[in-house]
């Protein structure tokens, strides 16, 4: 009989409900009539739309008709029709007369059982739908569905299996849920960001382990030409020499470890040590390089000789010859272009990071979509998702109790927040104002004061260091020039003794260096420490104290001046979550600007010594590609003057050949229009004096102006500098500082100590600081390659601090981090600093002439240039091809389309955002139209029932004359007998109706079935004042009238 | 572990990881998690049944304010009392590798607390003084406002509660429900 409702329903589902009429409702809700009358939108709960999968399950258990119901109507459609035909195969049998069609297969069945895990029922009733699936009869795949079959099952087992490894293996995992258990996702997913961080520095690293540092290692480093410093005293032969002789020098000490200079500088750690060279196994050429070495063997020997003059000039233009020999790639050969998949690999380095870091934004980006065209549930969204389940520590319930509570209200104070902001008066606002520009304007000069100690200290460092370095002529250049030596000397009054001692000393070391080789092309900051393994340790301290000071004062920097920002901001009465963002924003802008300034500093520093190397390069190259003998012969009277003679090289300088002289003269013109205005008025001085100066000479770098032999290994220096210090600063503030505070207001109960000691666990402080170190390793990757590794260590290490920092020393905040809010402020701030980072590496890349003693690219005039060089060697399609992604007639059409494209999509959003808008209205619409019905049905049926109710006093009356006593029993004494005569009537009549739907014995097991199983589970409401009437049973379901039926039997 | 295992078979467990969203080991993990609550009776009875309270001192359910709710929800006897297979079911819901309309659904049945299929007002009213732990300094002004502006939100057929497809609707825009509601075995 039940089976014959479950019918009608479905028809109701499907055609309307008019067939049912009302009769259908008095028959299935029998007992609620009572409460419907009073509320009638109570049966709005009993409608198909508005019931859950499990209610209709869990009640019904037995009669899993229900179930199947409610399972396909929200599974997923491919699912809906094997569902139907499986697990209630039986019920399918009473109601369908094919059979057949519906046997289902193994695979099918394979695919139920793996879907009955996502039902909320209980376990035990899961194997049974299990048992009761593996039993059925099933047809046997054949063939290639079999193999599919087998297939898709192995790929599963393997995958769960993968999975099991997976958790296993994953990294942290209890640190993980120590912390989501004390703190709750938000902090968590700071946690899991680092995580990220450690495993796509450990990725980018694999990289170029892989492609650059491995064939490095592996491969037989082929010969470089021997230097030749009597014809060419600059080539990049003989400044490699120099330079390698600088760094071969070096011993062991701790100290360099830390500084990245002395021994270390000479290993792969850093840019300078990989070859410019193509690796490669050719014999040719070997011979060439052995003929090449013959060649200069002879040449020396003639000079000995004393037939300098000849000797020479025969000996370089045989030299050319083999040069050109060299030149001549063997194509046939595999060879390994090491410079070209250095930049190709850090080309990919960037991209890859910036396709992780979008791939991570997108996800949130969606989100935050939805939030801002108001489609976000704000209040649903703090109500529903806003305890975290994982928390199992009470004291953190409680914080996280109140860190709710405080949300709650706030949001709920933000509307009186807006009005009382509307209703301030004028005065009020004016002050208000006053007091914001002017804590603006204090950001604004703390910001500018960083800045300029941080100059001031790295001149003052390199001052210091080295002894050539001229302040007068680097102060000059900055225009802030009138303060930092106003605060240079203030600052200076101090150290000046301490400088005159070690200036000389310095300087002694370096005459020794000086002289004792003639290509000792020497006296940058490496080869400082290295001639001073004589001084005394007090002095190598004192060295290392002037490398780091301006590390630690951008250090030190980071740590107060936050503080300062955050006590100011209170001033400034803005809302709390704006709070959060400019103090976040303020604190960013002093991390990049420090940043700001270290680069600069760099920049000029490298800048003048840039201008020789392009001088350099255009004599280079001149006489490299064989302007020959009269070329060859024009150098060596250049190079014949003293080497230490001067000052940077003026424009007028290479006056061996016309036109070496012109474009000399372009290359410095151009360079002169890059650099900043202020350097140019510096050069033209620097070309006055430097006229007054004996004839000037080009060289490997550019001493007089401090600058290092190998830029980019220097660069890479301070950026590992940088890093290890923000490194150790973050372990010595948790550890000796945050830890003893901690301590301290733990173990001491008064307001004092808890006022030093209470901290709280500050997200956007500590994600600052994760990024801080992150940029600056995108910064240094191109000059220091191991930075992704030591970033990636240091990260790790950086996950026990935090955790350290988090678990032991502070509170959980009484600010309510979400995860998807916390999530999108890392990777939006990440995706920031990424891109100000590349901004310089780019630069860098394209414009600056890379040094002549190091690297992979010395002697071009740009490492970009590398690259173009490989790509104009490619062959002329690929290279037309690409010409064309360049061209307008490529690039303007792709523009328009992908105009077009835009516009679409955003035609199509509206479009659908106007729809949702619609049918909103339209769900609401809906909804009032069936509480209009509803209450229109619910009156019906009261008068229904009142007219039964009479007709049934008329029955009874017209029956007790007949004595029908014993017939109803149990009916008798229930309590609302009328209702239930009623019902049965009305049953037997619907029974008689619909003799070929129901086949009676079907519905009779079934409704046996529903027997012994209590039809209603006990109700679990809490006693709160619904305005139901408690003695009512729940919404009935077909369960109870089945058992009505049964009873009438 | 052999301990352990001997409590199960080996088709048990291969049930138990078809029916879930647990590999084996977690089953036997969430076993060992199961039996800590009381040694010696689920040493007896590897699905002894135990409960409310008792299974309320699982360190997550303690400090969950709706930690009663939840046994409630999974209870295979509806009392409150948890087997080891309702405790693995819920643990399983719960786990990583749950969809969000397995957890929306289970969490709509956790907040339905008079079980009307509807989170109704009365309903609301308890999630937000459990979820502010009853703070008196919420006052039934704020709570009624705060439950409009919810109703107001995600109410849309206008009836005054939340059916299943609302919330449902609700769990799908919120981005921090999958995160949330989530305990790590």
């Amino acid at each position: 009989m039940s089976g014959g409702k479950d019918r009608r329903s479905r028809a109701s589902k499907t055609q309307g409900w008019e067939e049912a009429g009302g009769e259908f409702y008095q028959e299935s809700y029998p007992a609620d009539l009572e409460g419907m009358q009073r509320d009638p939108s109570k049966i709005a709960t009993l409608l198909p739309s508005k019931q859950t999968r499990n209610a209709t399950t869990r009640r019904v258990r037995p009669a899993q008709g229900q179930d199947t119901k409610g399972g396909t109507r929200r599974r997923a459609s491919f699912s809906t029709v094997a569902r139907r035909g499986s697990q209630y195969h039986e019920m399918q049998v009473a109601t369908l007369p094919d059979l057949s069609e519906n046997l289902i297969n193994e695979e099918r069945t394979w695919e139920e059982i793996r879907e009955i895990k996502s039902m909320p029922v209980p376990m035990a009733q899961k194997r049974e739908m299990k048992a009761q699936l593996q039993n059925a009869t099933k047809l046997r795949l054949q063939g290639f569905e079999q193999i599919k079959w087998r297939r898709r099952k192995a790929w599963q087992s393997f995958r769960s299996k993968w999975g099991e490894y997976q958790t296993k293996l994953e990294l942290w995992r209890m640190s993980l849920k120590t912390i989501e258990g004390n703190f709750g996702t938000g902090v968590v997913a700071f946690f899991l960001f680092l995580r990220w961080l450690v495993f796509l520095n450990l990725l980018l690293f694999l990289l170029i382990f892989a492609f650059v540092v491995l064939p490095h290692l592996v491969l037989r480093e082929p010969a470089d030409l021997p230097c030749d410093a009597e014809t060419d005293a600059t080539s990049v032969q003989c400044c490699s020499e120099g330079y390698d002789n600088v760094t071969r020098t070096a011993q062991f000490s701790v100290l360099d470890l830390i500084q990245g200079t002395g021994f270390v500088e000479g290993t792969l750690l850093f840019y300078g040590m990989y070859t410019n060279q193509i690796y490669g196994y050719s014999p040719m050429e070997d011979r060439a390089y052995q003929t090449a070495r013959q060649m200069r063997a002879t040449a020396v020997a003639a000079a000995a000789n004393g037939s300098s003059a000849i000797g020479d000039g025969d000996g370089g233009a045989r030299l050319m010859e083999a040069s050109a020999d060299i030149g001549e790639e063997p194509t046939t050969i595999l060879y390994y272009d090491l410079p070209l998949v250095y930049v190709i690999i850090i080309a990919i380095y960037y991209a890859i990071t910036l396709v992780a870091i979008m791939r991570a934004v997108v996800r949130q980006f969606k989100d935050r979509i939805a939030e801002g065209e108001g489609l976000f549930y704000q209040y649903c969204n703090l109500v529903f998702g806003g305890w975290d389940f994982c928390i199992h520590n009470q004291k953190s319930a409680d914080i996280k109790h109140k860190a709710l509570f405080n949300e709650i209200r706030s949001l709920l104070y933000q509307k009186r927040f807006e009005h009382e902001r509307n209703n301030r008066s004028r005065e009020f606002m004016l002050k208000l104002i006053a007091i914001r520009m002017f804590v603006n304007l204090v950001v604004f000069i703390i910001l500018l004061l960083a800045a300029i100690i941080i100059y001031v200290l790295f001149n003052e460092s390199l001052a210091k260091l080295e002894p050539n370095y001229n302040r007068s002529t680097v102060g000059n250049r900055s225009i802030i020039l009138s303060w930092s030596t106003f605060f240079s000397t203030s600052q200076r009054s101090g150290s000046v003794s301490l400088a005159s001692t070690i200036a000389p000393l310095l300087q002694a070391g370096l005459a020794d260096d000086g002289s004792s080789g003639f290509d000792g092309v020497s006296s940058n900051s490496t080869d400082t420490t290295s001639s001073l393994e004589s001084f005394s340790l007090e002095e190598k301290l004192r060295v290392l104290f002037y490398e780091f000071l301006p590390y630690l004062a951008i250090v030190c920097m980071n740590l107060v001046v936050p503080l300062l920002f955050n006590y100011l901001v209170k001033y400034e009465k803005y809302s709390p979550l704006f709070v959060i963002k400019i103090s976040l924003f303020r604190t960013v802008f002093l991390r990049l600007s420090s940043l700001a300034v270290l680069l600069s500093r760099f920049y000029f520093l490298i800048t003048p010594m840039n201008d020789t190397q392009k001088m350099l390069l255009m004599n280079g190259s001149t006489s490299e590609q064989g302007q020959t003998v009269a070329a060859a012969a024009a150098t060596p009277p250049v190079s014949a003057e003293p080497m230490f003679s001067t000052s940077p090289t003026p424009p007028s300088i290479g006056a061996g050949s016309s036109e070496t002289n012109e474009t000399a003269f372009v290359a410095n013109v151009t360079a002169a229009a890059l650099s900043l205005l202020s350097s140019v008025l510096v050069r033209e001085q620097q070309t006055q004096e430097s006229q007054e100066q004996p004839l000037p000479t080009p060289q490997c770098y550019d001493e007089e102006n401090g600058a290092p032999q190998c830029w980019e290994t220097f660069v890479g220096q301070q950026f590992y500098k940088l890093f290890i210090v923000d490194f150790a600063t973050h372990f010595l503030v948790t550890f000796f500082v945050n830890f003893p505070r901690a301590m301290f207001a733990r173990h001491s109960s008064s307001r004092l100590a808890k006022f030093i000691g209470e901290q709280e666990f500050e997200l956007s402080k500590h994600v600052l600081d994760v990024i801080y170190s992150q940029t600056l390793c995108w910064l240094g990757t191109f000059y220091t390659p191991f930075l992704p590794a030591i970033a990636a260590l240091l990260t790790f290490l950086m996950f026990y601090i935090k955790k350290f920092a988090c678990l032991v020393n502070s509170n959980p905040s009484a600010i309510l981090y979400r995860a998807s809010r916390s999530n999108s402020l890392f990777m939006s701030t990440l995706l920031i600093s990424f891109t100000v980072a590349l901004v310089p590496v780019v630069y860098a890349l394209a414009e600056l002439v890379p040094s002549r003693s190091c690297g992979p690219f010395r002697g071009l005039p740009s490492v970009w240039d590398r690259a173009i060089a490989a790509f104009m060697k490619l062959p002329l399609f690929f290279r037309n091809v690409l010409f064309f992604f360049g061209t307008a007639s490529f690039a303007i059409p792709c523009f328009v389309v992908l105009t077009f494209f835009i516009y679409y999509y955003y035609a199509v959003s509206t479009a659908n955002r106007h729809m949702v808008q619609v049918l909103k209205q339209q769900l609401v619409l809906e909804g009032h139209d069936k509480q209009f019905l509803l209450s229109r049905l619910s009156l019906f049926i009261k008068q229904q029932q009142e007219y039964q109710k009479r007709m049934m006093r008329q029955v009874a009356e017209q029956q007790q004359q007949h004595q029908l006593q014993g017939q109803y029993p149990q009916h008798s004494s229930s309590s609302s007998t009328a209702n239930n005569v009623i019902q049965s009537s009305s049953y037997q009549q619907q029974q008689q109706q619909q003799p070929p739907i129901v086949p009676p014995p079907r519905t009779n097991s079934q409704s046996q079935a529903a027997e012994p199983t209590p039809a209603l589970p006990p109700r679990d409401s809490k006693p709160s004042s619904r305005d139901r009437p408690k003695d009512l049973p729940p919404p009935p379901l077909p369960a109870s009238s089945g058992s009505v039926a049964i009873d009438l039997k | 572990m052999g301990q352990v295992k001997s409590q199960f078979t080996e088709d048990e467990l291969q049930d138990y990881e078809d029916l879930t969203y647990f590999t084996k080991k977690e089953i036997l993990y969430a076993h060992k998690k199961f039996k800590n609550l009381a040694p010696e009776k689920v040493g007896h009875n590897k699905n002894a049944k135990l409960a409310m309270s008792k299974v309320l001192e699982y360190p997550e359910l303690k400090a969950n304010p709706f930690g009663d709710r939840i046994c409630k929800v999974f209870s295979s006897s509806n009392d409150g009392d948890i087997t080891f297979e309702d405790f693995l079911d819920m643990m399983s819901v719960f786990s990583d590798a749950a969809p969000k309309s397995v957890k929306a659904e289970h969490a709509f049945r956790i907040y339905d607390f008079d079980g009307d299929d509807m989170i109704g007002r009365n309903d609301l009213k308890q999630v937000i003084q459990r979820l502010v732990a009853y703070n008196s300094d919420l006052g039934h002004n704020d709570i009624d406002q705060l439950i409009n502006n919810i109703l107001e939100e995600a109410d849309l057929d206008d009836d005054g509660a939340l059916s299943f497809a609302e919330f449902e609707h609700i769990i799908d825009k919120s981005s921090d429900f999958i995160n949330s509601f989530r305990i790590r075995l």
